[in-house]
């Protein structure tokens, strides 16, 4: 177990250099750079000059990438280059809205999604065909576009939720809800169907096996052994997927909360990516690469504590 | 037209094989040090002769199989075939050992590759995973069916569309086809009910003899091998306890484990099978006593004949004065002569349902 | 001989690719649209990139079939312009993630060792890398250039199928025809392109068609952002965002490049689902016990059982006083048009071991789970009952088999470590049986479950119930499920085969301890087994079945002394056992006929020495040949006595 948590962390240092480093090297690469897009076309040849020697723009990527490694380590991802507000204190900021959209999506996917799971494995029917039809339906249809649907469904046409806009937790807990429910809603679709297939699927397996059988000739009661044996044996592959929605709701914020308008880190990865805001962008990866390995290592303790096997190992 | 006349005519005087005890280890689980799959094991098997690996799960006889096979890394010791030694593992012994030694496994469902028709299968070895083309090979595989009991047509067919007996005459044709000396059969029979057991165990029988073949006959208990073997090994946690001629080894076990391992197969005749079973009773009831160290015999925590050198002293392997090379401190002093045994189920009974 | 009929001999893999509805329906809308987005130039009806004021945000009609824009231009011909780069950036990317991650897998999951290590680090770094950041940043480098997002997507997406790929490699490389493989002296090399890839293709093209969609997901997101082509260039992306501005006015506008995107991604999926389905059904093997419960499909159902006739019909007398633990009066079971069972009778009377002996797919197994009201899905009950304490289980109430089960019976299945739930300790799941029959509260259910241990002679109780499934040895886990059986306090245990999967000293010992159990319990034993050594060992009585019917039963010492029925002679004579000292073993020729191939007369008649045209004309009964002896054969006076036995 403690194998798994130092192999982990021993990953994730190598990660987070090449992480940033590409992202480093590949913004380098870009044409045009950050003192032209602050100065835009009206800037002199001189003040031009002098931004790019203040923004260390004409030192070689290496030394830049030098530069930015040394405050990183101490905490400081440097400047935006675009609004001279510290990355940190920028990516903090913004860090909520994100964290509680993907937290949310992943609930909403993980209760929706083994509830459904479960009743189509165990009735079949009607229950599971439906779900069939509803998975594909949730792979196919992209989020941002599902969350445009919703907010004309329900913000344009019958004026229930907010259209766009975040409030925080700590002002108003019920604003801070309806401002999530539609962008929840349009990312978990998708997972909520995954994870309800998963779950069918591993319970159908589970509930083939041997010691299920052997328990109902034995007299255990139908209740215990669905939802007690059954649903802890089926819980990894479960983990697995709810894992991967995770991280690929994190990719998902770039394009809802877009469209919501949400002061996110998704959000505010495209404006990067625009302004060609080098700190910035690094600093997001270094963010979502943290989350995602926090996630994996959350995953693989999960497994451990589910898995009798790994935990006495 | 098959016959053992094409084959290499190598060294004839050494015998066919030569398993100087070999060691194979696989790493084992992290903090604890590697796993003994065999622990210097050696046999021989001479031209024609049936051998016998008989042991419970556990006990190395597979991975002794392996081995021979070219399949498993050996940790120390040497295998000789045709007195060549091929241990290495190279390029060179591994298409030796392909030309002299052909294997049929236990799973006859997973030994043949659903995607592909069983004629390609079985030409395999023939063509070294080549599609085969030349009509001559073609022609031979053919035979090689009908030769199994199958009819021509299995050619074509894939192997989902057979039976379990069916595919182990399969996996026979194909380890026969490319004439090899030595067939190792990793339990061929264990898979099939009973009736087919007895085909498939006649129909080794009938080729050995035709085919003048040497089978090294790996079995988890001495009952199916008891008719077909000419020399028996048996196998405790990767240790060879005894080995002799079949018969010698089946009659008059002069190891406890071989002892107990015959005492335990239920016989089928109640009367004898309850006079065996009263008789196993009183001679006590075997508690692996699992404070006994390993460092000596590793039979002596289960062992009734058990004293105190027994679990410091590794016991050499001797020969008894009946002809069976036996790994026992107190060989030739024990009275190991227990319940009745199988074969005196014909002399009281006169058999049964025969 | 005869091979198994199968549904394979007709069509090939094309012809049932093709059977499936959803393969031909994708197969088709890509088709069109891959067409549909070539000729895109000569197929729109306008120039997509045409604006007409005159006509903004028109409904869809007949000039403009999808409507137009909010500059008035085409809707469809903006979305048939918009297909080809889409669609090219599917493949780019999914032919990237297909090349790298395919090799990768496969090579890693093959060789192992240090390269297998290699390629994993790589991988889970490639996994953990946030994608889209990294795609944003290609993009910003490479002058908004969809095909280098593309394929840096599809490199990132190559982890995944690397991962697939290798998985399913190493579960292909532990089968035995690979093993067999390298012992002809295959190469490598001609080993992984024969043997593995073939096999491993079904999993990964589920993935790749997954990451297809996927590509194309991310693809139409970039373009909604602005990334990418650029406006006016028409993008299915491009278009969503076009619309979003004007939602409030026309929220029509979002449908036409949402549903193409949707359909082409459902495509992508099915097509995938398709493609596997074909692959597993073709190569899927047929293993003993799987055809048992599948139906027969196709085969007219054989007509009902005729009226039991032969030289002296008979029934089981129940002339023992004691009311038996278990009875089972002609019971029929059949799946699809498949006769599992059929006419089986069976008694079990209180403290008596019955032995239920024959081959695989002779119905023992079938029998047991009727009982036990556990039949698979597909088979039901098509006749008789199945009596215990009074009552008849088989037809009646659910709930009343219910109660009986734990309670009145119990069972111990054949694989001691399939049979406890991994993922509990020994000791919670004992006590959830205890406390479930015997209604009593946590603690006093921990004193008994030391008590069930201590029952079946497991050494030092307390350890084994904390224990895992996993860290028990076979013979320690089928004592516990022992235990788990016997915490109800059953009459009757049905053991079904229970010491097949053990070595031969570990038998012994369990065998030892059933009859011991059963001794000081009065309990009554169904023991199913195949092996005639169990049956001479423990059982009072036995019963052999063929081809799903009863053919013989009577007292073991009686059975063993004088077979009267020529397949139990056939079966006991084959025993390598018994057949000390010679050297071909006598045999039964063929096999056991599968349960959609039943004949009307005697059921082992193609396979006897005796047979004759009474045997195949209409069923034979049981009669009786001695004392409690009955067999199901027409041909008893032929057959030789206890002395001088002839093999049938």
């Amino acid at each position: 177990m403690l194998n798994l948590i130092v192999r982990r962390a021993g990953i994730s240092v190598p990660l987070l250099l090449i992480v940033s480093a590409l992202t480093f090297v590949l913004g380098s690469l870009v044409p045009g750079d950050a003192a032209r897009a602050i100065l835009g076309v009206s800037g002199s040849p001189e003040q031009y000059a002098a931004l790019r020697d203040e923004l260390h723009l004409d030192e070689p990527v290496w030394d830049q990438y030098r530069r930015w490694l040394t405050g990183a380590v101490r905490g400081d991802l440097g400047d935006s280059v675009f609004s001279g507000e510290p990355v940190v204190q920028a990516l903090n900021a913004r860090l909520p809205a994100t964290l509680s959209l993907v937290a949310g999506t992943t609930l909403v996917c993980a209760l929706v999604g083994v509830a459904f799971g479960t009743v189509s494995a165990v009735r079949g029917g009607w229950i599971a065909r439906s779900l069939d039809v509803l998975s594909v339906a949730g792979l196919a249809l992209p989020s941002f576009w599902l969350a445009l649907v919703l907010v004309s469904i329900f913000s344009v046409w019958l004026g229930l939720l907010p259209a766009t806009g975040y409030v925080h937790a700590g002002e108003s807990v019920s604003g801070w809800l309806r401002a999530l429910v539609l962008p929840v809603v349009a990312l978990a679709l998708a997972g909520i169907t995954q994870v309800a297939r998963q779950t069918r699927d591993a319970m159908l397996d589970v509930l083939g096996q041997d010691f299920i059988r052997t328990m109902e000739a034995n007299g255990f009661s139908r209740r215990s052994i669905v939802l007690k044996h059954a649903l802890r044996n089926a819980a990894a592959p479960i983990l697995t997927v709810l894992g991967v929605i995770l991280v690929g709701a994190l990719s998902g914020t770039v394009f809802v909360e877009n469209v919501f308008v949400l002061p996110g880190l998704g959000g505010l990865a495209v404006q990067a990516t625009q302004q060609h805001d080098l700190p910035v962008i690094a600093g997001i990866a270094v963010y979502f690469t943290l989350i995602t390995i926090a996630v994996n290592l959350l995953v693989d303790l999960a497994y451990g504590w589910l898995n009798p096997k790994v935990r006495t190992a | 037209m098959i016959s053992a006349t094409g084959r290499d005519p190598v060294s004839q005087a050494a015998p066919l094989l030569q398993v100087d005890r070999i060691t194979v280890e696989y790493p084992g689980r992290r903090g604890s040090g590697p796993v003994v799959a065999a622990d210097a094991v050696s046999l021989e098997i001479g031209r024609g002769e049936v051998h016998a690996l008989v042991g419970e799960s556990g006990s190395g006889k597979s991975t002794v199989g392996r081995a021979v096979l070219g399949l498993t890394r050996v940790t120390a010791g040497t295998i000789r075939l045709s007195g060549i030694d091929v241990t290495a593992g190279s390029r060179r012994s591994r298409a030796l050992i392909s030309r002299t030694v052909q294997a049929i496994f236990q799973d006859p469902y997973s030994c043949f590759n659903p995607t592909i028709k069983v004629g390609h299968s079985l030409a395999e070895p023939l063509t070294r995973g080549r599609r085969p083309r030349d009509p001559g090979l073609l022609t031979r595989v053919r035979q090689m069916l009908t030769r199994v009991g199958l009819p021509e047509e299995a050619f074509d067919r894939y192997p989902r569309q057979f039976s379990g007996g069916q595919r182990q005459r399969l996996a026979i044709a194909r380890a026969l086809i490319a004439r090899p000396a030595l067939v190792v059969c990793d339990e061929p029979v264990s898979a099939l009910d009973l009736s087919v057991q007895a085909q498939i165990l006649n129909l080794l029988a009938d080729l050995r003899e035709e085919e003048g073949l040497s089978y090294l006959f790996i079995a988890h208990n001495l009952s199916v091998v008891r008719h077909l073997a000419d020399r028996v090994t048996v196998m405790y946690r990767g240790r060879v306890m005894e080995s002799g001629p079949a018969g010698l080894v089946c009659r008059e076990p002069a190891h406890p484990y071989t002892r107990a391992l015959l005492d335990a197969e239920p016989v089928p005749d109640p009367a004898l099978q309850r006079a065996r079973r009263q008789g196993r009773l009183k001679a006590g009831e075997e508690r692996p006593d699992t404070s006994v160290s390993t460092g000596g015999c590793s039979f002596a925590a289960r062992c009734a004949y058990r004293i105190d050198a027994c679990t410091r002293e590794r016991p050499p392997m001797r020969r008894s004065h009946a002809g069976a090379d036996v790994a026992c401190l107190r060989q030739g002093d024990m009275n190991l002569a227990g319940p009745l045994s199988p074969q005196q189920c014909e002399t009281t009974t006169g058999g049964s349902g025969s | 001989m005869r091979l198994v009929r199968s549904p394979s001999e007709a069509p090939g893999l094309v012809a049932r690719f093709a059977h499936q509805p959803r393969a031909w329906l994708s197969c088709g809308f890509l088709g069109v649209l891959v067409l549909a987005s070539i000729l895109a130039p000569w197929l729109t009806p306008y120039d997509p990139l045409a604006q007409d004021l005159s006509s903004v945000r028109a409904s869809p009609g007949a000039g403009h079939w999808l409507g137009t824009d909010t500059l008035g231009r085409d809707v469809l011909s903006r979305l048939l312009a918009g297909g080809l780069p889409s669609l090219l950036g599917v493949a780019e990317a999914t032919v990237t993630a297909a090349v790298i991650g395919v090799t990768a897998g496969v090579v890693g999951g093959f060789l192992g060792g240090w390269t297998d290590r290699a390629i994993g680090a790589a991988v889970d770094l490639l996994l953990a890398m946030p994608v889209v950041i990294i795609v944003l940043s290609v993009l910003a480098v490479f002058h908004s250039s969809m095909p280098a997002a593309m394929v840096t997507f599809g490199v990132l997406a190559a982890a995944g199928i690397s991962r697939v790929t290798r998985s399913a490699t190493l579960s292909v490389r532990e089968e035995v025809y690979v093993a067999a493989a390298r012992v002809a002296g295959v190469p490598k090399r001609r080993i992984i392109l024969r043997h593995v890839l073939p096999r491993v293709a079904g999993p990964v093209i589920v993935q790749l068609s997954l990451i297809a969609g996927g590509a194309l997901l991310v693809q139409t997101g970039l373009s909604y952002l602005g990334l990418g082509a650029q406006p006016p260039a028409p993008t299915w992306g491009g278009m969503i965002a076009e619309a979003a501005g004007v939602m409030q006015q026309s929220p029509w506008l979002l449908l036409p490049s949402g549903v193409a995107i949707g359909a082409t991604i459902l495509a992508f999926a099915l097509l995938g689902d398709a493609i596997r389905d074909t692959l597993s059904d073709h190569w899927a093997a047929t293993r003993p016990g799987s055809s048992a419960a599948s139906p027969g499909g196709g085969v007219p159902a054989p007509a009902a059982p005729a009226p039991a006739s032969g030289p002296t019909p008979a029934r089981p007398e129940p002339s023992r006083s004691l009311s038996p633990a278990l009875r089972i009066e002609g019971l029929n079971l059949a799946a699809g048009g498949a006769h599992l069972l059929r006419d089986v009778h069976l008694e079990v009377l209180p403290g008596e071991t019955v032995g239920l002996v024959g081959e695989s797919g002779c119905g023992k197994t079938m029998t047991a789970l009727a009982t036990l009201g556990v039949l698979p899905a597909g088979v039901h009950l098509t006749g008789g009952r199945i009596m215990m304490d009074g009552q008849d289980v088989a037809g009646g109430d659910k709930r009343v088999l219910g109660r009986m089960r734990g309670r009145h019976m119990a069972m111990i299945s054949q694989q001691p470590m399939t049979a406890l739930d991994p993922c509990f300790r020994v000791g919670s799941q004992l006590s959830e049986a205890v406390r479930r029959h015997r209604g009593i509260s946590r603690t006093q259910a921990r004193a008994c479950v030391i008590e069930l241990l201590e029952m079946v002679r497991l050494p030092d109780p307390g350890s084994v119930a904390r224990r895992y499934p996993h860290q028990l040895s076979g013979g320690m886990a089928q004592r516990v499920a022992i235990a788990m059986a016997l915490a109800g306090r059953p009459r009757l245990l049905i053991a079904d085969e229970p010491t097949t999967a053990l070595d031969v000293t570990v038998q012994a010992d369990v065998l030892d301890l059933l009859r011991r159990l059963q001794q000081d319990m009065r309990m009554s034993i169904l023991l199913i087994t195949h092996d005639w050594g169990v049956v001479a060992d423990l059982c009072d009585r036995a019963v052999v079945m063929y081809a799903g019917e009863v053919v013989e039963s009577s007292s073991t010492e009686e059975l063993f002394a004088n077979p009267r029925h020529p397949y139990t002679r056939g079966l006991l004579a084959a025993n390598p056992q018994a057949s000390e000292g010679r050297r071909r073993l006598p045999t039964i020729p063929g096999r056991v006929p599968s349960p959609d191939r039943r004949e009307p007369g005697c059921q082992f008649a193609p396979r006897c020495g005796f047979a004759d045209s009474r045997c195949v004309t209409h069923a034979i009964g049981m009669a009786t040949t001695g004392p409690g002896h009955l067999s199901r054969c027409v041909h008893d006076e032929r057959i030789p006595g206890p002395k001088g036995a002839v093999t049938a």
